[in-house]
């Protein structure tokens, strides 16, 4: 209930905008094309200000940005990280998703939650801390359990220890809520043990994560040292922008947000025209499992810089989106900064590098919502509007942000462009076994393993064993693999028995699953494949944006069945709706999310009927662990 | 010119125009797809998922409402692939539906019923709970929302979004937690907000004014034209046992687009004539249903022949004077007309002016393809609403809109508005035309000119308040001719508001130049107004389709059939000549009780001519 409604008593309360508030808001909305896209930023800065968004906060945003009060409200309700309700100064939020869940979140949970004396959802009496469970992922599934608090994330809390330490930071006020990653502000121990090492198991230099394990920003001297910027250089000078195309086209560079679409391809789309057309760059990563384009954006700036450069030059674009999800927002501040060093050393804006060339770089926070990375979405985030995904066609190259032509691409794509641009196609075919799927590829490798992280590896190069033993240093407490989601929780677990299976799209195919983003989830014996089912399912049932109805009604039923498994009252018969249901929604849906929802059910009940028939039997109880009943 | 493709549907092969979708095609084959979100005037959305084809060649399932023609598809609407993706939808979509058609008001007119019966399985499978919400939430004065009952279509939400553009409804939450709403705490506030009630596919977004008030079956229909203004909307009248409950829109895609505004759905409908259906308490002011005359201080009913005779008298007096309302038929306006000859000494006219300085030259459809726009204090939004639309329409395409006048009545889709105030409007209208014409102007019209220089159809529209000032008006003019807004594709005039305003231009024209009450009359007979005249210390003579108040100032009363009782034609604004049918006849109105409008004015002329010559001893 909001101070302005008054309900039940309660005293009205005006709330107001302070004029530096209004002007941020004002110049947010001169910064943009169109005033609309910056109604979410208005929504943010409104937000930081007051604490919530009541509705006359709500109200005063629409106004300044020109859209009706119930259009900001629509924006206001759907993001996740925007509330109307106001809260305790410092929101914990402890992620459960799969796999930080099973690799301790829920434990982190309750002992957070005894720690503070509050359940999650609540507010502590003096009203400093509200805990939360969040559904979402974070993207630090290397480092779980986690917490995101205010703006900054909080990893590694592994001990009992940790959690009193951080605990008691929370009681005296002393974690701050501005961005940045402190796992040592209220954490005892010195370092995280458990970085990857720099080198991978392979012979194999990596070009993407040169820096390993390094978590502080390359800076422009360093990267302009190691020859950055050389590719942006040869590009502008050199070649023509048909040119860039046609040699990311020959390397065969493939989409690395999932769908691994050729990348020179989506390029060639683009009509060649007048007026305006755009790059966004999708670092909406929101996939549980997956924390690639985190690293790629903290510590590789640059090279995502240098990326977007070529691409804009190669499409004819002058302005860019980097857009990111919003929790993101040390990765943002990062990407912000070197937007600036490369900006005073004439890398970006007016005429780049002394060329006819010139290009803005927007910097795009979202506000919670997995929606987002899907492309169309994303440019309905971008504009203003709802995110919900577009019926395609027209593609988002012929008609795209604002309607004109936009190609939208994945961090990871983008930071191999200047590679290939500088070495050739022929030096990124020959990375990997297979010329038509290959190049460096970053897997992010969580769950039970030893040295959760990001490997970079060539496509193709290594099997799930080997990935899992040589760079994951083999499964934690020396248990055995249940299986292996290879596409964060998106695409169907690859049993135990199949884990020699390479490491590219045609072969995890050719298993049954999907390479996808390569964010493999390594589920451990012991974790009870229901308890994950049911997870996975809230995921998709929170993060489905309800403008198709299979996906809408469809994630929510299978949640409320897997839920009433899960508690011991389950039927034989709902196993056949289970699958039923799945079979509505897979293929009848209007964009991805609906299709993936699915295979957390049906590939963990092809897999693992006998968990699923032991739930009905006996039931898990409530217990907050996700091991199997002995 | 658009090309033709050659498809087949289910084995019958058609032919349509290039870029026309699935579903819409498929119509011509005689195949009917089921349809929610999908509707022909709000662009192709995907959501429900009803739709869904097999097109040869596509590996999935496809849905008909986004799909556009292609040459020598073949589409399959009845394999079992098919079959079982429309159970699966209808299944999804009750399973938070409350299933509660005894008690809705769409029952018997729901796509949901309809789709539910002829394409679900007629089986559930749901064992969870359903999602509750508060039933019937008032969003409005006019508007109910029940949220149990909402699919989720976005039919409403995108029509504010695309049509409307006021953003007054909108999406909120999210998945299966999203819902229809506005921001907390404030109403549903659009002029045009009864459309959504039309559009809604199944019972969420009810007409208050017609909850619980009867069932579709029980419903007489009749065609007609909304009163409310000139545009001349189509309308589909819906009466119960003679009372009339509700107007929707008949879409004439060339005059409403398939839109009525809520001051023509909610604000023409006839008070009822009985209490049956009335919502208001029993002392409430009642429509006359029978003639009255004021005997004994009373008003009470005598013979039509009796009250008719009681008028001419009164209508004798040497300042007597006849309103007419701007809404009377073509039939009447001829009648109208002669009664002036059989009552020499009665001044006769019109209420509010009917005769425009400046008629509109041009067609409303016109309005929505024109590339330039100029609004010279016209207010459509609020007058004219339709017309709003259409000029949205354009403005959406890109179309420039330059604004003169105090008021900016188009307010989000204004590129341009010169504050002209109501006394500086010639000035302002002038300084443009200037500005158009390339000299000396000021420099905040220099850059609105500068805005409408291109090719293309142009509309000016000149509201009719500025129209009489002779300064503005030919500035208007000018300004018309320098945009070459002319009416084989563009759009241009001063559109008066009446309903029949034009028809009364055309076929009353002696009685169009006169303003009955200028000379202060005694005796003053309003002949269909909405609010009768009452001359100070005079006598009032009233017919009257409306709720009457007693006031001792009236001695006549005659009870007159609205216009939705009406047999007749109107002439919208822009010369296009409709026709309106009566609802049939409440059992037991025998006919002459409540009269149309030329039957009325001919008994008057009648009996004005059988007593003319006592009229001419009286004189003399």
């Amino acid at each position: 209930m909001t101070a302005t409604q008054s309900h039940a008593g309660a005293p009205a309360r005006e709330y107001a905008l302070s004029a530096q508030c209004k002007e941020a808001i004002l110049a947010e909305r001169a910064a943009y094309p169109q005033p609309r896209t910056a109604l979410l930023q208005a929504l943010k800065i409104a937000q930081a200000e007051v604490g919530f968004l009541p509705p006359s906060i709500v109200a005063a945003v629409a106004d300044l940005i020109g859209v009706s009060h119930a259009q900001a409200q629509e924006l206001t309700t759907f993001y996740s990280m925007l509330h109307t309700e106001r809260h305790g100064e410092r929101v914990v939020q402890v992620c459960t998703q799969v796999p930080c869940g099973f690799m301790g979140g829920d434990r982190l949970l309750g002992q957070l939650a005894r720690g503070l004396g509050v359940a999650p959802g609540e507010t502590t009496a003096d009203g400093k801390v509200t805990l939360e469970r969040t559904v979402e992922c974070m993207g630090a599934c290397h480092r779980a359990p986690m917490c995101r608090i205010g703006d900054g994330y909080v990893e590694n809390l592994r001990t009992q220890a940790d959690v009193d330490a951080l605990v008691a930071a929370l009681r005296k006020g002393t974690v701050p809520a501005t961005p940045g990653t402190r796992n040592h502000d209220c954490h005892p121990q010195q370092q995280a043990p458990h970085e990857p090492p720099r080198k991978t198991a392979a012979a194999y230099e990596p070009v993407l994560l040169t820096h390993q394990p390094r978590t502080t920003p390359v800076t422009l001297a360093e990267y302009r040292a190691a020859g950055g910027y050389e590719a942006l250089q040869k590009a502008l000078t050199t070649m023509q922008p048909g040119e860039v195309t046609d040699v990311v086209k020959q390397s065969n560079l493939r989409g690395r947000g999932g769908a691994a679409f050729s990348a020179g391809m989506k390029w060639g789309f683009v009509p060649k025209g007048p007026g305006p057309k755009y790059l966004v760059v999708n670092a909406d990563e929101s996939e549980p499992g997956t924390f690639k384009d985190r690293e790629l954006m903290e510590v590789e700036s640059h090279l995502l810089l240098e990326g977007m450069a070529i691409a804009s030059y190669a499409i004819g674009c002058n302005e860019a989106f980097l857009y990111l999800r919003g929790e993101y927002v040390e990765a943002g501040a990062r990407m912000r900064a070197a937007i600036a060093e490369a900006k005073a050393a004439g890398l970006l804006g007016k005429s780049v590098l002394g060329s006819k060339f010139d290009l803005e770089i927007h910097v795009f926070l979202g506000a919670g919502a997995y929606i987002c990375g899907e492309e169309t979405a994303l440019l309905e985030s971008l504009e203003g509007r709802r995110p919900m995904p577009r019926s395609r066609p027209p593609f988002p190259a012929v008609a795209g942000l604002y309607g004109r032509p936009t190609v939208v691409n994945n961090v990871e794509t983008i930071v191999n462009v200047p590679h290939i641009v500088k070495r050739g196609a022929d030096w990124f075919k020959a990375l990997g076994p297979n010329p038509k799927s290959a190049g460096p590829k970053i897997f992010c490798l969580a769950g039970a393993v030893n040295r959760p992280g990001n490997y970079e590896l060539p496509l193709g190069s290594v099997t799930f064993r080997e990935l899992i033993e040589q760079c994951g240093g083999g499964v934690a407490g020396g248990r055995t693999i249940k299986g292996v989601l290879p596409a964060g929780i998106s695409a169907p677990i690859v049993p135990a028995d199949k884990l020699d299976t390479k490491l590219d799209y045609e072969s995890v195919a050719a298993a049954g699953s999907m390479l996808g983003s390569a964010s493999l989830i390594v589920i451990p014996d012991d974790v009870d494949i229901v308890r994950a089912a049911v997870r996975m399912l809230e995921f998709f049932r929170h993060e489905s944006c309800g403008k198709c109805t299979p996906c809408r009604e469809g994630t929510a039923w299978l949640h409320k069945i897997l839920l009433r498994l899960e508690a011991g009252r389950g039927e034989a018969k709902d196993l056949e709706l289970l699958l039923s249901l799945s079979s509505r929604i897979s293929g009848k849906v209007l964009c991805a999310l609906g299709d993936f929802a699915t295979s957390p059910v049906t590939a963990t009940l092809q897999h693992f009927k006998n968990e699923y028939l032991a739930a009905i039997e006996n039931g898990r109880g409530a217990r907050d662990d996700w091991s199997r009943r002995p | 010119v658009s090309k033709t493709v050659e498809l087949t549907v289910d084995g019958v092969k058609i032919a349509v125009p290039a870029g026309t979708l699935l579903v819409e095609a498929s119509k011509k084959a005689g195949i009917e797809i089921p349809v929610f979100c999908h509707h022909e005037k709000l662009k192709p959305v995907g959501a429900c998922r009803m739709c869904l084809v097999e097109i040869e060649k596509m590996p999935r399932l496809q849905t008909a409402c986004t799909t556009p023609v292609a040459a020598g598809m073949v589409v399959k609407t009845t394999t079992p692939a098919v079959k079982e993706a429309r159970e699966g939808v209808i299944e999804m979509l009750l399973a938070n539906h409350p299933l509660d058609c005894p008690v809705c008001d769409k029952g018997g007119e729901c796509p949901l019923q309809d789709n539910t019966f002829g394409y679900g399985s007629g089986v559930s499978r749901l064992d969870e709970p359903k999602r509750s919400n508060k039933k019937a939430l008032p969003l409005s004065e006019r508007i109910v929302l029940d949220r149990e009952r909402c699919i989720l279509c976005y039919r409403c939400t995108r029509f504010h979004d695309e049509i409307a553009g006021d953003g007054a409804l909108v999406p909120l939450e999210r998945g299966g937690e999203s819902e229809i709403g506005t921001l907390t705490g404030e109403t549903y506030d659009s002029p045009f907000s009864g459309n959504t009630v039309e559009i809604c596919p199944v019972g969420a977004l009810t007409s208050r004014s017609y909850r619980f008030r009867s069932r579709p079956w029980d419903l007489q229909h009749s065609d007609s034209v909304c009163s409310g203004c000139s545009v001349g909307c189509n309308v589909r009248v819906d009466a119960r046992d003679g009372s009339v409950l509700r107007v929707t829109s008949r879409t004439n895609d060339a005059i409403d687009d398939g839109w009525l505004c809520d001051a023509g759905r909610y604000g023409t409908l006839p008070p009822p004539l009985g209490a049956e259906h009335a919502p208001e308490g029993k002392d409430a002011p009642r429509r006359a249903r029978f003639p009255a005359l004021r005997i004994d201080g009373k008003l009470q009913r005598v013979p039509l022949e009796r009250a008719i005779a009681r008028a001419l008298e009164l209508l004798g007096s040497p300042r007597a004077a006849i309103a007419f309302a701007a809404r009377l038929t073509n039939e009447a306006m001829p009648l109208a007309s002669e009664l002036r000859a059989a009552l020499p000494g009665c001044a006769l006219g019109f209420f509010e002016p009917v005769l425009s300085p400046w008629p509109v030259v041009g067609r409303i459809q016109n309005l929505t393809s024109v590339k330039r726009i100029v609004d010279l204090g016209c207010d459509p939004w609020n007058e004219l609403p339709i017309l709003a639309l259409r000029l949205r329409k354009a403005t959406a395409a890109g179309a420039p809109l330059v604004v003169v006048g105090p008021r900016n009545g188009l307010f989000r889709d204004t590129r341009h508005w010169l504050r002209g105030t109501a006394d500086a409007m010639a000035g302002a209208c002038e300084d443009l035309a200037r500005a158009l014409a390339g000299e000396t102007c000021s420099n905040e019209a220099a850059v609105a000119a500068a805005s409408l220089r291109g090719d293309g159809p142009a509309a000016v529209l000149l509201g009719a308040h500025f129209a009489r000032d002779a300064r503005t008006l030919r500035a208007a003019t000018r300004i018309a001719e320098l945009l070459h807004a002319n009416g084989d594709t563009g759009f241009c005039g001063a559109p008066m508001r009446g309903s029949n305003a034009r028809g009364a231009a055309e076929l009353a024209p002696a009685l169009a130049a006169v303003d009955p009450l200028a000379q202060r009359p005694d005796v003053v007979f309003s002949f269909g107004l909405d609010a009768p005249v009452l001359p100070p210390g005079g006598r009032a003579i009233v017919a009257s389709s409306g709720t009457i108040v007693d006031d001792p100032a009236i001695e006549v009363l005659f009870p007159l059939a609205h216009a939705y009782e009406t047999d007749g034609h109107v002439t919208n604004l822009e010369g296009t000549v409709q026709s309106l049918r009566a609802i049939a006849r409440r059992p037991g109105d025998r006919h002459g009780e409540l009269a149309m409008d030329h039957e009325l004015l001919g008994a008057l002329l009648r009996a004005a001519a059988a007593r003319a010559p006592a009229l001419a001893r009286g004189r003399a």
